[in-house]
């Protein structure tokens, strides 16, 4: 276990800049996610942690020790890859045992560490098979036994769940969530899944193009994004950003979009009287909408799909009259999650009819988030 | 998927006449070789000798330079294609995965290599050896066939360490091996199939030569492979092909028992459970 410092970390390939200057500090025992769309630099980020990649400047430190130019073997970390790495050659226990025996470890000390890895992780019926008889839940069980058993100062996590099923996944979700916890080594895990950083973080590392968007915790990034990337990005569905104006009604303001209007909450007054009769953008999460009572505010919309999931139906709409929905690169950088289409999560009791025009309203306390057209950063 | 009876009938029917066709020389080989030197020519054809002439084969074995040139033959080809191995393996790993500056440069000019006819390389490689003083020596046919088998080699397990994850190597170095070590505590036992095929083909390439080792070592009967001696066999008026028939038939035997020995390696899908 040990305290990881990440200081001022740039990587380039060529004229490519895949990281710049990433900078954190994680303490002991933090369950740390690096969460972005493909090509944000996560993964390189993790490679240069292991040593697989060198970096083109910047430091790291592990427990205090300046690892930047230790080759991977020698920072006493352990890797979990996205397509599990087994061995396939070697049986479940030799390749859980594999690193033990390269440092050099005694044949007693090995069998009893791998049968201790294996029972935590319940893969002991399973030792003396090889990888391909193996099936994918448990052959990350391996991958992750060959991770525990070194007891490692430091656990690296790419993607691990992603070649699973929906079902396996969220379990092994779980499991590895309540593994570290348990055993409390520092880990840190990439994914481009923001349920799965959500989930599982103490703190979650969101990127995009290289550039660290912003650092805090599961609740910090949903309830106070720091931009337009991170509040599309944090939470399913995506937040809805609608263009507006800001408006003063007599001391109160609020964004007019199109004839709805958003009050903005006393908290943000300050910094929102500044865009008074400028354009901005409103974030509104799905959740926040809901059939709006008579007489309450409301937008009027014709719903062009709804999507039922038992105890809530998601509503496709559009805004009407102009192009009021701000098209936003989601999981796919280059695919914009909300290509003009906004979304209404309606619970039980507030399901429309396709085809039947709703008038949608917001909830009562919920908040409606403000950002900068220009910059993109949330005005706060 | 199922077939009708037609189908398997027609499938079989053709199997066993392909098999046959392939099988046939090999058995008038075998026949050949059993029968009296003077029943050759005879017509109709036995389809087996009356009275199989076993001596032909004890004969060659004792009173013959044969198992001489067959250890020749081995020697040679073991240890061309040890040589092979060794350089192709490294050079395949690096053009697998490293890039450097000319390096696809380099894997073409070893590909080009390879297309060259051996005849226009036995004339350079004579002057070579000559001046090196090798003529007659078994080391110029192990260099001359290592020049063959390279680089095809190189080129066969390059396209079999590209198909082998990364991640494996990966694996391996934060598990504490040097890439060194990541190479053969992990890709080489991976790579086995892919190793085995390419040192089958070097050794069939060497065992097979004819050519160079005519060439090389005509000057030196002790030195002679089981092909240049068998040649020998062949007379100027006149020619024992129950003898020839027999010696090749006991050349051919090592490669078969290569390739039986070599069966359980060739099958792929040793890397099945790497990865997901």
């Amino acid at each position: 276990m040990a305290e990881i410092q990440i200081q001022n970390l740039n990587k380039s390939y060529g004229a490519f800049h895949a990281l710049k200057d990433m900078s954190l500090h994680i303490a002991d025992g933090e369950f740390v996610v690096f969460v972005g769309p493909s090509g944000c630099g996560k993964s390189t980020a993790l490679k240069i942690l292991a040593g697989l990649e060198a970096a083109s400047t910047g430091r790291i430190m592990i427990g205090g020790e300046d690892v930047t130019d230790l080759a991977p073997g020698k920072r006493d970390i352990a890797m979990v890859f996205q397509n599990y790495a087994l061995y396939p050659h070697l049986t479940v226990r030799q390749n859980i045992g594999f690193g033990l025996k390269m440092r050099g470890a005694t044949k007693k000390e090995i069998d009893e560490r791998v049968e201790r890895a294996a029972q935590a992780l319940e893969i002991t019926d399973f030792l003396e098979r090889r990888p391909r008889a193996l099936s994918g839940g448990q052959r990350q069980r391996v991958a992750l036994g060959r991770a525990i058993v070194r007891e490692p100062r430091l656990f690296l996590m790419d993607e691990p769940l992603s070649n699973l099923d929906a079902a396996l996944r969220v379990q092994m979700r779980a499991e590895i969530t309540a593994l570290q916890r348990r055993i409390g080594t520092t880990t840190i895990y990439v994914t481009h899944d923001q349920t799965e950083a959500m989930t599982m973080a103490d703190r979650i590392v969101i990127m995009r193009k290289g550039v660290v968007q912003q650092i805090g915790s599961p609740d910090e990034l949903f309830n106070h994004p720091a931009n337009i990337f991170v509040a599309g990005f944090i939470g399913s569905p995506a937040m809805n950003f609608i263009r507006g104006t800001v408006i003063d009604e007599r001391g109160s303001l609020a964004v007019d979009a199109g004839g709805f209007r958003l009050p903005i909450s006393v908290d943000l007054a300050a910094a929102a009287s500044a865009y008074v009769g400028k354009e901005i953008i409103c974030g509104i999460r799905p959740e926040s909408l809901e059939l709006a009572a008579a007489g309450q505010p409301a937008l009027e919309v014709v719903p062009s799909l709804i999507e039922s999931l038992g105890n809530e139906a998601y509503v496709h709409f559009r805004m009407p009259g102009r192009q009021f929905a701000v098209a936003v690169a989601g999981e796919h950088e280059h695919e914009a999650s909300s290509s003009g289409t906004l979304i209404a999560r309606l619970f039980d009791g507030d399901r429309p009819q396709a085809g039947q025009t709703v008038r949608l309203g917001l909830k009562a306390n919920s908040s409606v988030h403000l950002f900068d057209p220009a910059t993109e950063k949330a005005i706060s | 998927m199922n077939r009708t009876l037609p189908q398997s009938i027609l499938l079989y029917t053709t199997l066993v006449v392909v098999i046959c066709i392939l099988l046939f020389p090999v058995y008038w080989m075998v026949i050949t070789s059993l029968a009296p030197s003077n029943a050759l020519r005879s017509f109709p054809p036995q389809f087996w000798p009356q009275n199989p002439q076993w001596q032909t084969y004890t004969n060659l074995i004792f009173n013959t330079d044969m198992p001489r040139w067959l250890m020749n033959s081995a020697l040679v080809a073991v240890v061309a294609t040890g040589i092979s191995m060794l350089v192709s393996v490294l050079a395949a790993y690096s053009l697998s995965r490293y890039t450097m500056k000319g390096g696809e440069a380099v894997g073409l000019f070893i590909l080009m290599s390879k297309m060259l006819p051996a005849t226009m390389l036995i004339i350079p490689l004579f002057g070579i050896f000559r001046n090196l003083g090798l003529m007659g020596s078994l080391w110029s046919l192990i260099i001359a066939h290592a020049t063959a088998i390279v680089p095809f080699a190189t080129w066969m397990l390059k396209g079999y360490f590209d198909s082998i994850p990364q991640e494996l190597e990966q694996a391996a170095q934060v598990d504490g091996c040097t890439p060194w070590g990541a190479l053969f505590r992990v890709i080489l036992p991976v790579s086995a199939p892919g190793l085995a095929a390419t040192a089958l083909y070097g050794f069939v390439l060497s065992w097979a030569d004819y050519l160079y080792a005519r060439t090389f070592l005509a000057n030196a009967a002790g030195n002679w492979t089981a092909n240049v001696g068998i040649a020998t066999f062949k007379g100027e008026y006149q020619t024992d092909w129950n003898v020839i028939m027999a010696a090749s038939l006991l050349a051919a035997l090592p490669i078969m028992i290569a390739y039986l020995f070599l069966q359980r390696y060739l099958v792929g899908g040793l890397t099945a459970g790497a990865g997901k």
